[in-house]
């Protein structure tokens, strides 16, 4: 493993391995830190102090030096109570847990009702006004994402293609395993990602990486979709089929997601070039691969990877607007019991690399539509300082 | 008694003429030629005629049986020898029986089949009427050259094949399987793919300013998921890739005016191993280029062509006669000789199998001398066997030579006999595992074998039947024997078994053949393969030259290390079989090598995969002739005549210099001929 996927890899384990995302993802971005820019200096603290040996030194050197106690002579300030500059202070993976709680606090899942057909899983976004004098705050919830489940008949005539992708086994396997736990590697053959030159891009990453994995995993288990092995016992998948859901795919849901992200991030930082549309093509291109080399491995419909590239398109886009203080974002439907069974996943379809918009499809027969004409509004004075300080910082590395 | 000698129920006209391989992919090989889970398949037909008009009677059955109302009900008097027609599969069942037909094979000198498509690839009413040929992009400049490529995989999108404008020099492609809604027009199958397509693809398939070419073979339906069939264009590398950019592959703002004209032959075809030939589908490519070449020139005009054609058998006459190389030697040389014709050329290459144990040569001291060939039959072959034992001409129609067959359970089979009406088979509850037939091939070639054909050593399952329910041959040693009765000792017999192993990329299904003999050395005391011949072990290296690359007018180049300027032990040589009749072999091996191999340890030459900006190693006589073919094309552009003889002065021109030992005129005919690489390698030559 390179010095960089060594760097970033506790990312990919973040987005990729499902089961113990809470907990491992915690220590995981702690890896970001520790190989990125505190490297250095953890290496110097960190580990060290836990040496006996070293503690046993510090004990006799005090002794040696230490002197009669006296009062100091001055004493600090206290910090700013929730101020974004303590932000530095913070060690990465406590930014991690911060981080987190904005992004995941402001979620909502609910099924709709069975009035509904299909009952789509709706994720809602929480505005939540600060609260004056001692009340308990009143979030208002916004669409951000709703998604109808595929109909069998809709799984079953994609099967016909998880069984024509299979070719392609053999000459997509290496990929297919340097990708089984996300393709944050293949990002940096794009962008010049490094734990030294771009720790804050790639914190910024895995809580956008994080925040897909929330999502995808709990609509996973409201849609309930049997993955393709489930269907035929001829699929024999490459790989382990992962013991989640098939649709969304997670895979699609966070490269897209990160892909988004990525070149939003690069444009806004204003070096001229990163306004083109090359590099959001080929990040989009490169997210496509990824998530269609799941289904040359045989664990994923292409219909998942279309509503892994939706999903992650809107959480992406979601993310990017509340990071740098926007005023809405747009609130989007994945209609997966109007998607045409027979119908390869292709992503130029729904999306605009031109005008960067998801392509909103007619809404009578549509599987992929807006939500509304107009953006969900959110207001900036509500916007996250936790979330600006990471955006801003990633920015500044790629001035 | 497995063993027995059967009366075939056939009328003794068609087995005169009826390739002997057709018997068995309509009979006990059926299950392995038919599609597996196509209602309606259609079978290519290659006909040639004898020299002689179309009979009424002859030709009132052949429309019948072609079902082609496009047919006259005239016998047409200027018919070309040659015919190829699609027929429904349950009609070429039916041919052989009985004595319908008979008037219909009395007029032919030889039938056979190829692979079966799905009938809706197939519209053989012909679209003559209908649709005018697009004129093409733009007229001819004196320096314009053809290059024709019969290949899998073709990449005609790939910016190897663009000029500096964006658009494409490839004129057209005929995908020879899939849909049949834009059959080229004088053809009867697949769809084609017209230059004004391909640059419409380039123009509208794109994301800002990027091409994207896995759009564009989706949406012109050469890797589209949704539908079946394997899609070689969405792979990494494909053998047409590579071969199609050493032949005619150039920067874009480099590129002279090289105009390409593609077939993609069936996938089926590829992949097939079952014996079943691909003639009809490579002489109908060969047709098409020739053709579509004659509408770029225009009207009374005339372009130079050279078309790679880089596959191979194993077995075959090996004297010019397998119905590819009369049928391509016709082509050329009825254009060659057409009075303001611009120069035809076909390269093949001289095959990869030098060292595949699948050659052996038998003569005899006296009568009653017995020789045996071991034949080593692998399990986990999913596909047939097949060995060729070619008999030497005769002045009569005695008995010569005698075949017993073993098991390798040692069941010894009745012996069959030269000019034997009866064939043998070997049956296990009805079913027939191996079977062995003594066949004439009619002039030119004018000799005798006897095919054995052997059902595959394993089977997944059956049509209908997820437990394989059709018939498996043992594997491991089955023993051949020939016995001598009259042949005298400079008479010799030649034995070469079928190929049977996957092209490039595609999943192995059958697995090679070979005889297995004693007296056989692979390796020398240092462990490396031993690349000459034991005069007295009957089991050859040389000789194992591709058996559809011993023709009069094809250019045949072997492989070739750039460095060790040698010849990788696996490019296959002569020689060849003197044809019946003819004093002295008209060639002795390939005419000439090219490189292969950058060295031993970097095998292959570098050119491009499936997509843009793609770059693969591929080794194989299959690269050496597209360099060839690039030679060819310079010097068809320059005016000068790239023929054999051509090939044949730049080898010597070029083994000149070159340090010793100069390999055998079978292995390399005219030389070494190290051309200059198409992609930058570090070794400098």
């Amino acid at each position: 493993m390179s010095y960089l996927s060594a760097g970033i890899g506790p990312l990919g384990g973040v987005g990729g391995v499902g089961g113990v995302g809470g907990v491992g993802g915690v220590g995981g971005v702690g890896g970001v830190g520790g190989v990125g820019g505190v490297g250095g200096v953890g290496g110097v603290g960190g580990g060290v102090y836990d040496s006996p040996l070293m503690s046993d030194a510090l004990i006799r050197s005090r002794d040696g030096i230490v002197g009669q106690w006296r009062a100091p002579a001055a004493i600090p300030n206290q910090l700013e109570l929730e101020h974004r500059d303590n932000l530095d202070r913070w060690s990465p993976w406590v930014r991690a847990s911060i981080i987190d709680a904005e992004t995941v606090s402001r979620l909502g899942f609910t099924l709709e009702d069975a009035t509904m057909n299909p009952r789509r899983m709706a994720v809602w976004h929480l505005e939540v006004p600060a609260p004056a004098a001692g009340n308990a705050p009143a979030p208002v919830y916004k669409p951000l994402i709703l998604m109808a489940r595929p109909t069998n008949a809709v799984f079953e005539a994609q099967l016909t293609l998880v069984n024509h992708y299979a070719e392609l086994r053999p000459d997509r396997q290496t990929e297919i395993l340097a990708q089984i736990g996300g393709g944050i590697t293949f990002l940096s053959s794009i962008a010049q990602l490094h734990p030294d030159r771009t720790p804050h891009t790639l914190e910024l990453l895995a809580a956008v990486l994080r925040l897909a994995l929330f999502v995808h995993l709990r609509v996973k288990q409201g849609l309930a979709c049997r993955r393709p092995l489930e269907y035929s016992p001829q699929i024999q998948p490459m790989i382990v089929t992962p013991a989640h859901g098939a649709l969304p795919s997670g895979h699609a849901t966070e490269s897209f997601a990160a892909a988004l992200v990525l070149w939003q991030l690069m444009k806004a930082s204003g070096r001229p070039g990163y306004d083109s549309a090359d590099w959001r093509t080929q990040l989009l291109r490169l997210a496509t691969r990824i998530a269609i080399n799941r289904t040359v491995a045989g664990v994923h419909f292409p219909v998942d990877s279309a509503a892994g590239a939706v999903l992650g398109l809107t959480l992406g886009e979601y993310f990017v607007n509340r990071c740098s203080g926007a005023a809405g974002y747009r609130a989007w439907r994945f209609e997966g019991d109007k998607y045409p069974g027979g119908s390869d996943f292709i992503w130029h379809d729904l999306y605009d690399v031109t005008t960067e918009t998801l392509t909103s499809m007619p809404v009578a027969t549509g599987y992929s539509v807006q939500y509304a004409a107009n953006d969900q509004v959110i207001d900036p004075q509500y916007q996250s300082y936790v979330l600006t300080w990471l955006w801003d910082k990633a920015k500044a590395e790629w001035e | 008694m497995a063993w027995k000698r059967v009366q075939p129920k056939i009328d003794p006209v068609s087995r005169s003429v009826v390739d002997p391989y057709s018997y068995w992919a309509l009979g006990p090989g059926l299950q392995d030629f038919r599609l597996p889970s196509v209602a309606e398949q259609s079978v290519p037909v290659l006909l040639r005629r004898k020299a002689e008009p179309w009979d009424e009677e002859a030709w009132a059955l052949w429309r019948d049986v072609a079902e082609n109302p496009d047919m006259p009900e005239r016998p047409p008097r200027d018919a070309d020898p040659f015919d190829i027609k699609f027929l429904p599969l349950t009609k070429t069942l039916r041919l052989f029986e009985g004595i319908r037909f008979r008037r219909f094979f009395e007029s032919l000198e030889h039938f056979t089949l190829g692979p079966p498509l799905p009938s809706s690839s197939v519209v053989p009413h012909g679209y003559k009427e209908v649709r005018t040929l697009q004129s093409p992009s733009q007229t001819a400049t004196p320096g314009t050259v053809v290059i024709g490529i019969i290949d899998d995989g073709i990449p005609f999108a790939h910016e190897r094949f663009r000029k500096a404008d964006g658009t494409t020099r490839v004129e057209s492609v005929w995908v020879q399987h899939g849909p049949s809604n834009n059959v080229p027009i004088g053809f009867d199958n697949g769809f084609e793919i017209p230059k004004a397509d391909i640059d419409n693809y380039l123009a509208t398939c794109r994301q800002g300013d990027f091409i994207d070419e896995d759009d564009i073979y989706r949406r012109a339906g050469v890797a589209d998921f949704t539908l079946d069939g394997r899609k070689s264009v969405a792979w990494r590398a494909s053998h047409g890739a590579h071969v199609m950019d050493l032949a005619c592959g150039w920067d874009p703002n480099e590129a002279p005016d090289w105009r390409i004209i593609c077939v993609q032959l069936p996938t089926a075809t590829t992949a097939d191993s079952s014996g079943a030939s691909l003639a009809p589908y490579a002489v109908k490519a060969l047709e098409y280029i020739r053709d579509r070449a004659q509408v770029i020139a225009g009207p009374g005009e005339s372009l130079p062509v050279v078309v790679n054609f880089s596959y191979g058998l194993l077995a075959g006459p090996h004297d010019g006669t397998h119905v590819i190389e009369l049928a391509f030697d016709k082509i050329l040389r009825e254009h060659n000789t057409t009075p303001g014709n611009k120069p035809m050329r076909v390269v093949i290459p001289s095959g990869n199998s030098h060292l595949a144990r699948a050659h052996a040569t038998v003569s005899f001291q006296a009568a009653g001398d017995q020789t045996a060939l071991p034949l080593r039959v692998l399990p986990d072959d999913l596909t047939p066997s097949f060995v060729e034992i070619w008999l030497p001409p005769a002045a009569g129609a005695g008995n010569r030579v005698e075949l017993t067959i073993a098991t390798p359970q040692g069941e010894v089979g009745p012996p069959l006999e030269e000019n034997d009406s009866y064939i043998l088979q070997y049956e296990i509850d009805g079913k027939v595992l191996c079977e062995a037939r003594y066949h004439f091939s009619s002039a030119p070639t004018a000799r005798g074998m006897f095919l054995i054909s052997l059902q595959p050593t394993i089977r997944v399952e059956s049509e209908n039947s997820p437990v394989p329910t059709d018939p498996v041959a043992p594997a491991g040693l089955w023993n051949l024997t020939l016995k001598n009765i009259g042949l005298s000792p400079q008479e010799t017999i030649e034995a070469w078994v079928q190929r049977d192993d996957a092209p490039v990329g595609y999943a192995r299904r059958g697995r090679q053949t070979y005889f297995d003999h004693p007296c056989y050395e692979r390796y020398d005391h240092a462990g490396r393969p031993i690349e000459e011949d034991d005069p007295t072990c009957l089991v050859k290296r040389a000789g194992l030259i591709n058996a559809i690359a011993t023709g009069n007018d094809t250019i045949v180049i072997g492989g070739l290390l750039r460095r060790e300027l040698r010849p990788p032990a696996y490019s296959a040589g002569g020689p060849i079989t003197t044809p019946a009749g003819a004093a002295l072999p008209h060639r002795c091996g390939p005419d000439a090598l090219t490189v292969s191999d950058d060295s031993t340890a970097q095998s292959g030459v570098l050119a491009a995969g499936t997509r843009s900006g793609s770059v693969i190693a591929m080794n194989g006589t299959s690269v050496a002739a597209p360099l060839m073919t690039r030679w060819i094309a310079g010097e068809l552009a320059a005016g000068r005549r790239g023929n054999r003889r051509a090939v044949w002065k730049l080898a010597y021109d070029k083994e000149g210099p070159l340090l010793p030992p100069e390999p055998s005129p079978e292995r390399s005919g005219a030389g070494r001929a190290p051309l200059p690489p198409v992609r930058p390698v570090k070794i400098k030559r």
